[in-house]
C-alpha cells in the first residue's frame, strides 16, 4: 500500500511497519499506535484497515 | 450482535467466520462502552435496551516488563498472531517468549510465514503439568493439538525467558522455579513476541464478581449481575472449544432455554483444563528481578520502576506516579505495577470501557430529572 506517513511517502504492507515501538498489542488495547488517520484523530492504527492513499500522522 | 471488529470471528477467526442468521442484526465495527442497568451504550452514540446481555469480550496478552520491552522490536504474542493471520511478519529473526501453550501456535504461524525462529522460551517448568493428570485425561484432544505444533517443539526451551533486549541483542535467561534468572546468554533477534498469560476484558461490567480478574459465572454462564451472561476467555483461559461451549450455554440461558447437555459436559471438562492451565503457567514473582530501576513499567506515561512511589492503594499510586493514567488506562501496566509495589490489585475498574469523544457524550438523550 502507498501511504503518506508524517508527510512522507511510504510503501508498506501493514500499518505496524510505520510504528516500531508503538505498535504493540495489535488488538486495540494498549493504545500505543494511536494516530490521526485521514483526518480522524485518536484512531488506534492497528484497528484500521490500511488502504492506498491513506494519510497517517503521529506528529502535528 | 455488537461486534468491535469489521467482520465476524473476533480475534480467533479474524473475519474467517461465515456468520449469517435471519433475525440477528450484526453491528460491525461497533464498540460498546457502558452497561447501565438494562441499557448497552454503543459508540455512535446509540443505545440498545436488553432483557439479557451476553458479554464475550475475550482477553489480551499480559506482557511482563524487562529492559527494552518498550523499544522497537517487541510486540505481544497476540499482535504477532494477528499480523500472521493477515500474512504479515515484521522481522526475519524472531523469538517467542512468555508462558502458556498459546506461544506454540504463534511460533508456528511465524515459521509458516518464513521467519527464522531463534527460539520459543517458556518460563514455567513442564513438570508442573504432571500434577494435572485429571485435567489432561479429561481433555485428551488438547494433547493431540500439541502434535500440530511439532515443527516448533524442537525450538522450545522451558524455564527460560527473555529478560532484556538492546537493539538485536536479546538476553535469554535460564530461570529457577520462582522465575529468577540463574544464568544467561545472548541471542540475536529483530523481533521478540511476548505473552505472559492473559488479562480479561471485563470493562463493561466493572462491578461483576471476579476471581483472579476473570468474571465469575454460574452453571448458566450468568455473572453476578442478573441478566448479564459471559462466555469465552473473559471467564477464564481454556481455548476456543471451551469458549464455544460457554457461548452455546450463555445463548440458551439468555433465551430462557435449557442448554444442551453436550455443551454443559464440554464446559465441565474444559474448566478442568482451564484451571490446570492457570496453575501450571501461573506467573512467579521472580520476574520482578528482571527490571532495572529505569525500566519502563507504564508505556503510555513513561513511568519507570524507580518512579513508582510508596503508596497504599492503586488510586494513590496512580495519583503520585501517573502509572496507569495514560491512554491505555492501565490495561497493560496496572497489574504489573500492583505486583511490583505490593499494592493489592483492585481489578480493572473503568467506568467507560472504550474512549469516546465528548461530543458523543453530549449527544446522549437527557435523563429525566
Amino acid at each position: 500500500m502507498k501511504v503518506t506517513f508524517n508527510g512522507l511517502q511510504h510503501e508498506v504492507s501493514h500499518v505496524a511497519e510505520l510504528l516500531p515501538g508503538r505498535f504493540f498489542c495489535g488488538i486495540g488495547v494498549c493504545f500505543g499506535c494511536v494516530a490521526e488517520i485521514n483526518g480522524v484523530p485518536e484512531v488506534r492504527a492497528c484497528r484500521h484497515q490500511l488502504r492506498d492513499g491513506d494519510v497517517i500522522r503521529t506528529k502535528p | 450482535m455488537v461486534d468491535s471488529e469489521p467482520e465476524a470471528g473476533g480475534q480467533f477467526l479474524r473475519g474467517r467466520a461465515k456468520f449469517e442468521h435471519r433475525g440477528v442484526t450484526h453491528l460491525k465495527n461497533t464498540e460498546a462502552w457502558l452497561v447501565e442497568d438494562r441499557t448497552l451504550h454503543l459508540r455512535g452514540p446509540k443505545q440498545l435496551h436488553f432483557d439479557a446481555l451476553v458479554i464475550a469480550t475475550g482477553a489480551y496478552d499480559r506482557p511482563l516488563p524487562f529492559p527494552g520491552w518498550d523499544g522497537p522490536g517487541v510486540i505481544t504474542a497476540g499482535a504477532a498472531q494477528a499480523l500472521a493471520k493477515q500474512g504479515v511478519t515484521l522481522a526475519e529473526r524472531v523469538i517467542v517468549a512468555g508462558t502458556g501453550p498459546f506461544l506454540l501456535p504463534v511460533a508456528t504461524a511465524l515459521l509458516d510465514l518464513g521467519a527464522t525462529l531463534v527460539g520459543v522460551y517458556e518460563a514455567s517448568s513442564p513438570t508442573r503439568w504432571l500434577r494435572e493428570s485429571k485435567a489432561v485425561l479429561a481433555n485428551r484432544h488438547k494433547i493431540a493439538e500439541l502434535a500440530s505444533y511439532r515443527k516448533v517443539l524442537s525450538h522450545l526451551e522451558t524455564r527460560t525467558a527473555v529478560i532484556a533486549k538492546h537493539g538485536d541483542r536479546v538476553t535469554v535467561a535460564k530461570l529457577d522455579r520462582h522465575w529468577r534468572p540463574v544464568s544467561h546468554r545472548t541471542e540475536h533477534a529483530d523481533l521478540v513476541c511476548i505473552g505472559h498469560g492473559f488479562l480479561p476484558r471485563t470493562d463493561l461490567v466493572p462491578n461483576a464478581k471476579r476471581t483472579n480478574d476473570f468474571l465469575d459465572v454460574d452453571e448458566r454462564q450468568q455473572t453476578s449481575i442478573p441478566g448479564v451472561y459471559a462466555a469465552g476467555e473473559v471467564t477464564g483461559i481454556g481455548g476456543a472449544d471451551l469458549a464455544e461451549a460457554e457461548g452455546i450455554i450463555a445463548g440458551a440461558a439468555a433465551a430462557h432455554q435449557e442448554p444442551p447437555a453436550r455443551a454443559l459436559e464440554a464446559v465441565r471438562k474444559g474448566r478442568l483444563f482451564a484451571q490446570a492451565l492457570a496453575r501450571a503457567h501461573a506467573i512467579q514473582p521472580g520476574w520482578q528481578t528482571w527490571l532495572n530501576p529505569d525500566t519502563t513499567v507504564c508505556r503510555c506515561e513513561k513511568v519507570s520502576l524507580q518512579d513508582l512511589s510508596d503508596a497504599t492503594s492503586m488510586r494513590e499510586l496512580k495519583l503520585t506516579s501517573r502509572v496507569a493514567m495514560g491512554r491505555c488506562q492501565g490495561r497493560i501496566c496496572a497489574r504489573n505495577a500492583a505486583e511490583l509495589t505490593g499494592i493489592p490489585f483492585d481489578g480493572q475498574r473503568r467506568v467507560i470501557a472504550v474512549p469516546i469523544p465528548l461530543g458523543e457524550l453530549a449527544a446522549l438523550p437527557e435523563e429525566p430529572s
